[in-house]
Parts: structure tokens; sequence; C-alpha cells
């Protein structure tokens, strides 16, 4: 279990931030949109073989990570390696030391799952929509001339195609840019419209110039001949060269979109590829599993996108392989019944085949058996691990329930808020939690068992918001044993000086038009000496129940009051502090 | 039926005798319970635990006749304070239901009207049941609030304000609006939090040690009941297979069932192995297996487990199995 194994997945500050909607009167007061922090920042390493799990409460951002890893949201920053060579991963931390931004952009163009040809791509939109302007204009153009040309060739003969040409562009160019600017596809299709189908029409109006005089038509032959090549056309000839021309450049639209979208797409493609070794096994496979959908149906399905198997007896064998492997014996049996005809643990096993099938390296399994009775828990959990061992599988597993990864995980990870706070092998970090939040989840952790009963650490109220997470260290206001620079900001400890307050008349006069100044410090209006008399003594009694009166570093007269000054504060840090252990805690720093 | 308070049995406030509730389907008659026999003391909790589709949730929802349609108590009686509810009339019964004995449902997610504010929810059982006004009503829900640690300006907010763990004390505040005496709590804490069931667990001990409730807790999770329930009853196939104390049912489970049930739960201060299971399924409780109704899952199953049913019997005062093995080692 300890022995070194490569990395088989490498996350490096890894982020998925949301964006929060926000209302219009919001917005006018913010300046910013608020973004919710999912994931704020996580290194991970994953072995090859491990089952490495990522623990913590509902919203702790362990589902969201395991998305962001397969892309399933889209993560806003940080870098992943699949299955890297460690020669790579070296060459990526001393580009990463050495703040080659070029080097480490090409790096990442080659090496990081979470790479985005950003800035390729917006130059791209900008040389495309430029593009399609600049056609549409001309399309227009043709359009027009051909338009006044008709017109002024019916009514007088010989103007001067100059002027025409010039009123030409000018109207196609401000009629058709409004358009490009609506919508991309009926721009398209104008400038496929109006480009080819004016350009066919002039076509044939010079070639029966060059045939019909055989000599070079100057602009005002042209036009001229162009109206009477119109006038002895029948309409339904007309339509139909105008029906071609308009298929013909659909057709290169398309083309030329496909070519786009596929140099756009080049982390796209490398993504489906390693989609075929990443896979997911969902919560709850009473939702997981579409209804009407055969089990075959559900196992295939993955080929058939994939196109992986060339015929209908391929996909058999490997539908069948797949079933017979997550446990559905005979195949047979299974391949075409609908999932309301299984059991949970069936279904969950139909799941475990769909990841399955397309022979895997690396699965992500969110809460696989938090849905299941517990009787048949085991059963899956025993299969995920069997199918470790024999095809080398490696895991994520997300779950909530510690006492679920002390039994099967390698090590685990405890996040909170999007961070991890704690790292390490299972028996080390269960048996000896170093983190506070760690230590009260493994107290609350039920115990079958009545004669044990132990203490349980309960912390007080949920867990805060990720969008508006707490200075310092974002476990403090929930932590047992906060101490002075753990986070505390003076609205904080302002708000729990008002608790104790409103038991207590003495400190609501002391307390009235107390107002912070700036995170770190806070005014008592009232400067006298009992009122500082009556801080201190709250602070001497009670800053081991309240902690947040423990940040208060010191206090002094000022003008308007009493000026109260709190400890500095910053952000722990996810340092080792044992071998393979690492806690992000101001008690270990 | 108002002053049945005063009433009945001491030791016993509810005692539910050989029910028997089947399901009207297609295919035959589904016997979800099949002749259960338990009882709740006042101010004790009673864990009834099992599988799903063992016929917990059916048993306690009978004790309220709220079960679906298609459903009827075929026999059996549920004594409640002199009253058989199982017999007395849908009037007789609306007297009891809130007012001597509340429900708090599986899944408090959906279990709260979304467009309704929640203090008006609340309200809503005391102005029907107590036939007081709005305004004494909402008085009531601000201490209710309190009481489960909710600040009552909250009230006025809706549901989708409000994050699990507090739509799980909100359904505990709604469930305790009439004073009752026996809540029963399905599934109270299986959708929630490791952290979040913690603080409900702690609050639902608070509530029966300071009101005197007594309570029904319905769950999956044996871990969960080893830590708040006085007394145990376990169930399995619509059958109850052992009731004891929680001490006599986790410490000295006598049929295999319970056994492998607990040993189903990883242990975090055990060893760090792989639970057993269970193997095969539940049975079909249209035609449940003869005999013994967890035999062909059974590791110990001999032939008299295949024949003959095994009846509820007390194995030590107050601890009673429903098993062969049980009854021949003591037999022969």
């Amino acid at each position: 279990m300890t022995e070194v194994r490569p990395p088989y997945l490498v996350l490096r500050d890894f982020q998925v931030y949301f964006s929060k909607r926000q209302g219009f009167i919001e917005a006018l007061r913010k300046a910013r949109a608020a973004n919710v922090r999912a994931v704020d920042g996580i290194d991970l390493e994953i072995h090859k073989g491990e089952v490495y799990c990522l623990v913590g409460e509902s919203g702790c951002g362990k589902t969201t990570t395991g998305k962001g890893i397969l892309r399933l949201v889209e993560p806003t920053a940080g870098d992943v390696f699949v299955d890297p060579r460690p020669a790579d991963l070296r060459e990526y931390e001393r580009l990463r030391a050495t703040k080659d931004a070029e080097a480490l952009e090409t790096f990442l163009q080659k090496h990081s799952l979470t790479y985005h040809e950003k800035i390729v791509r917006d130059r791209w939109d900008f040389v495309q929509n430029g593009l399609l302007a600049l056609l549409a204009t001309l399309a227009g153009a043709f359009a027009a001339v051909g338009l006044i040309l008709g017109l002024d060739a019916v009514g007088a003969g010989d103007a001067a195609p100059v002027a025409f040409l010039v009123t030409g562009v000018l109207v196609g160019f401000i009629g058709t840019l409004p358009i490009v600017k609506l919508s991309r596809s009926l721009a398209k299709a104008l400038v496929g419209f109006g480009l080819v189908a004016t350009l066919l029409a002039h076509l044939t109006v010079i070639g029966a110039q060059l045939f019909g005089s055989g000599t070079l038509p100057t602009p005002a032959t042209i036009g001229g001949a162009y109206v009477v090549v119109w006038q002895e056309n029948t309409f339904v000839i007309a339509f139909l060269e105008y029906l071609f021309a308009f298929l013909a450049t659909w057709y290169t639209a398309r083309i030329f979109e496909d070519y786009w979208r596929h140099r756009q797409g080049f982390e796209a493609d490398r993504m489906r590829k390693l989609r075929k070794t990443l896979q997911i096994i969902f919560q709850d496979p009473y939702e997981s599993l579409n209804p009407r959908h055969t089990v075959y149906d559900i196992v295939s399905e993955p080929l058939l996108v994939n196109r992986l198997t060339r015929s209908r007896t391929e996909t058999e064998s490997r539908v069948e392989q797949a079933l017979n492997d997550a446990g559905l014996r005979p195949p047979k049996d299974f391949m075409f019944r609908y999932p309301h005809e299984l059991s949970g643990g069936q279904r969950q096993r139909v799941s475990i085949a769909g990841a399955l099938v397309l022979e895997p390296d690396f699965i992500v399994a969110d809460e696989p058996v938090s849905m299941l009775d517990v009787s048949i828990r085991t059963e899956i959990i025993e299969l995920l691990l069997q199918l470790r061992n024999q095809k080398g599988l490696t895991y994520l597993f997300i779950t909530h329930d510690l006492s679920l990864a002390w039994v099967l995980a390698d090590r685990i990870g405890v996040m909170y808020l999007g961070k991890i706070v704690e790292e390490g092998p299972t028996r080390e970090l269960i048996r000896n939690p170093r983190h506070p939040y760690t230590k009260a989840l493994i107290s609350v952790v039920p115990v079958p068992d009545p004669d044990r009963k132990h203490e349980r650490i309960v912390l007080k109220g949920e867990r805060p918001d990720p969008s508006n997470i707490p200075a310092g260290c974002r476990f403090h206001p929930r932590c047992p044993v906060a101490f002075e620079r753990c986070g505390w900001t003076s609205d904080e400890v302002l708000e729990e000086l008002q608790e104790i307050a409103r038991a207590d008349p003495d400190g609501a006069r002391y307390l009235a038009g107390a107002k912070e100044d700036g995170l770190g410090a806070f005014l008592l209006a009232d400067g006298s000496d009992a009122a500082e008399g009556w801080l201190r003594s709250q602070i001497a009694g009670q800053a081991e129940t309240r902690r947040a009166l423990k940040a208060i570093e010191d206090m002094e007269k000022a003008a308007g009051g009493l000026r109260v000054r709190l400890h500095p504060f910053s952000e722990p840090t996810l340092v080792p502090v044992a071998t393979d252990v690492k806690v992000s805690c101001h008690l270990f720093a | 039926m108002s002053h049945g308070r005063e009433g009945g049995d001491a030791a016993a406030l509810l005692d539910v005798k050989d029910l028997q509730v089947y399901f009207h389907t297609d295919e035959g008659d589904v016997r979800a319970v099949d002749g259960v026999t338990f009882s709740v003391g006042e101010g004790e909790s009673l864990g009834l635990a099992g599988e799903s589709g063992c016929g917990k949730t059916t048993a306690a929802l009978s004790i309220m006749r709220l079960l679906p349609k298609n459903g009827r108590i075929v026999g059996g009686s549920i004594d409640y304070a002199g009253y058989d509810l199982a017999k007395i009339t849908d009037g007789q019964l609306r007297q009891i239901r809130w007012q001597h004995i509340s429900i708090i449902f599986q899944g408090a997610m959906n279990a709260l009207n979304p467009v309704k504010r929640i203090g008006a929810q609340i309200a809503e059982p005391i102005v029907i049941h107590e036939g007081v006004d709005q305004e004494v009503a909402m008085k009531r829900v601000g201490e209710l609030l309190e009481l489960v640690g909710i600040k009552k300006e909250r009230a006025n907010e809706y549901p989708h304000e409000f994050s699990g763990g507090m739509k799980q004390r909100v359904m505990i505040a709604m469930a305790l609006a009439c004073n009752p005496r026996l809540v029963i709590a399905d599934e109270p804490v299986t959708a929630l939090d490791v952290m979040i069931q913690a603080q409900i667990l702690e609050l639902l001990e608070r509530l029966k040690r300071e009101l005197g409730l007594s309570m029904i807790l319905i769950s999956h999770d044996l871990s969960v009941m080893a830590e708040t329930c006085d007394a145990m009853a376990i169930m399995y196939a619509g059958k109850i297979v052992e009731t004891g104390t929680a001490r006599d049912v986790f410490k000295d489970s006598r049929p295999p069932y319970t056994k492998d049930l607990i040993g189903a739960f990883p242990d975090i201060h055990g060893p760090q192995t792989l639970p057993a299971y269970i193997p095969g399924l539940l049975p079909s409780l249209i035609t449940p297996p003869e005999g013994c109704r967890f035999h062909p899952r059974c590791k110990f199953a001999w032939s008299k487990c295949k024949e003959e049913e095994p009846k509820l019997l007390e194995v030590t005062p107050g601890h009673r199995a429903a098993c062969h093995l049980n009854t021949t080692e003591r037999g022969a």
C-alpha cells in the first residue's frame, strides 16, 4: 500500500468556479459578479492502482472535483495530467518554478487535460467573424451592383459603373453587418445565397459576352448584357440556378465550419480519446439509467458513440464481457431487461458495466453505494476492488461516509469548502487525525454498538456559503479550537460580542454604536474605563467557548472611543507534517 | 377522545399486536406486514430496522392509517390509550393524529410545500387540530422553531431558503406542533450529511428528554439506532425477527439475520476490512418462502427452517427472537 507507485492522475491548483446568478439591483451594487468557489485550488496525486477517497460534507466540492477532472463541468483553472511520465512532471515543476510562461504554455498544451486554447480561440473567433463579415459584404455588394446595374440598364443604358460599385459595397456592408452580429448561421446562409448566386449570374453574363462577341467585356457592356440574359432566361432556370448556388455555398460553409471547429477542438479531440480511459459511476442507479433503454442499449452505447466496434457481434461480445465483469451472470439473462426489472444492486452493476465496457484505467466513483441498502453495499464495493486487482484500475472514490472510506481507501483526502484540509494514508488519517475538522467528522460517524458511547464533536451550524468563504482559515467559524490567527475579522468578533450583550444590559450599552474599522479592528463608541474593563473581563471569562474573542490583540483609547485591534491572520496551506500526511491548519504550521 | 391522554396503559403507550397489512396488486396480495407485534413504552424510543422493502415504513404508516389506496389492514390490533387504531372511525382517528401521534416523513426535502411559507405550514395542523386562531398558532410556531434551533424570524421564509438539515428541523417542529406523545420518524437522517445527521440526532434526543416523547425511529441504518434507541425491532420480509433492548439486539443478537445486518456495517473503530454482506435478494412478498422467510439466504438454515415458521419467542426477559436455531439450541 505504501510502495511508491507512479502517479496516474495529477491535479495542480485545480479550481472550479460557478458564476452566481445576480439580480439587477445586486449587479448594480456590486462591481463584479460573485463566484461560487466550489473547488478552490487543490493539489492531488492519485497513484496507479490506488483507491483515493475524497470525503467531506455535501457541498464541499468533492463531486465537483470528480466531474471537473472528467470535464463534465468545466474547470476554471489548474492543470490535470493523466498518466504523466515522471520526466514530464519534473519538467512541469521546473517550468512552474522558472515562471517561463511561454514554455509552460507549450508544455500545458501538450500535456494538460484542462488546457484551453483560449487566446488562440479568441483570435480565431476574430478572424472568423472578420472573414464572415467580409464575405457577407461582398455578397451584398455583388447583389446590389447587379440590382442597380440592372435597374439602370433598363432605364438609361450607360451610367458610370464605378459609382454603382461604390454604392453597392456601401449598401452591402451596412446591410449585412448587423446580420453577422445577430446570427452566424443566418449570415452564412445569406453569404452563400448572395455570393454564389450573383457570381454565377455574372459568370453567365460574362460567358455570353465572351463567346458571343469574342471581345473582352467592359463593365458597361456586362451591365447591359446582364439584363439581357436575365430577361432571356426563364424564371424556372433562374430559380434552379439560384437554388443550386445556395446549396453549394451552404455545403461549403459547413465544410469551413467543421474545419474551424476542428481547429478549435484540438483539445476536445484529445479529450474524447481520454474519455475512454476515464469513466464515472454515478450515485443513484435509479436515476442514472434511462428507463426506456435495455441493459444492452445502456452498456453498448459508449461503444457505439466512440465507434469502437465494427460489427454487432463484436459489440455484443464486449457488452457480454462487461456485464460478466460487473457480476451480472449469466450476461444473456440481463442483456435485454429494462432497469425497472432489476434490483438496486443490479442496477448499479449495470452502471459499472457501462463504465467498464470501454476498458478504462481510471474511474471516478461518486457515492456509488450510498443509495443502496446496507446489506448489499459490500457486494458492490467488493466488485470494485476486485476489478482493481484484475484490471489495474485506479479509483477516485467520493463519499461522505468515513466508515466506508476506512475499509476501502488506500489514502483519504478530507475536503472542506473547496480545499483539501488533510490528506494521508487511511490508517494514519483515521486513527490519528490532526485537523480539527477531520477529528469532528470521525467523531460523528455512527457506530453499530450501543455500548460504545463515544464523545461526539458536533460542529455548530452548517457549512458556510462557498460564494462567501470566510477569511483566513475557512474552517475557523466552526472550529472548536480556533485561536488568534485563524482568520477572525472585526465583523465576526463584533457579532460574538453582540451575542453576549443580548443577555447583558451593560454590554449592550458599551457596544451601542460600535463599528468596524477595517477587517482587523473595530471601534467602541464608549471609550470609558468601564467599557474597557467589561471587554477585558469577557475575554478572560469567555474566550474558551466564544473563540472569536481570542482574536482581540489589544485595545487603546482613541479619538471617538476605544479602538480594539485584532491579531493578524493568514490562510493556512497544506503542508507535510508526517510521512505522507499533509495538513492545512495553523496548529501545525 | 380529547381526554384519551389520561387513560391507557402506563407501561406501553402503543401496543401493536399481530398486525397484518396487505397491498392489493394485479399479481396478488403483497403481504408487506404479516403478523407484526411490538410495543412502545412511555418515553421510550423504539428503532424499527430492516432492509428496504421489509415492511417497516408500512408498519409505521398503518399506525396512523396513512396507507396508500391499495393497502389495507387485514388483521391485528393497534392499541393506543385503550383505543384500537385499526378499527376506530376516521373521525376518532383524526383526534389522535397530530395531537397524540405525529409523523416526521421521509425525505424532508420533498415533504414541505415549496410555495407556502414554513410558518404557515407548521401553523396549519395547529389551527386544524386545536381549533385556535391564526395568531395563537403563529405564536406557537415561533416557540416551536426556537425549540428545534431555528430563529423564529425565519417563519416567513420559503422551504427553498432552508438547507437540508434546516428543512428536517422544520419537519420536526411540524411534528411537535400539537404536543404529541408519540412521534414516528421515518428515516429522519437518511439523506443528510454525517455532521447534520449528528445535529438532528442530538436534537431528537434532547426533545425526547425534555418533552418526554415516545418515539418510533424507522431506518435501515442500524448504526444510527445503536446510538439513539432504547429498544429495537428488526424486521425481515414483513415479519419481526427480533425485538428487545438495544443492548440485547446489538450485543446478544440471536437470529443470523440480525447478526448479518449488524455485520454489514463498516466500523470505523473496528478492523480495516470490508464488512460481510447478505447474499441474495429480499423474497417476493406475494409468495413468501415457506418456513422461515430468511432461510434461502441464511448460512445456518437446516431442514426445519424450510418447513416450519419460527415463532417470536422470549430468549431472555424482554428479548424475543424468531429463529429455529435459537429455540432448538435451548430445547435440545
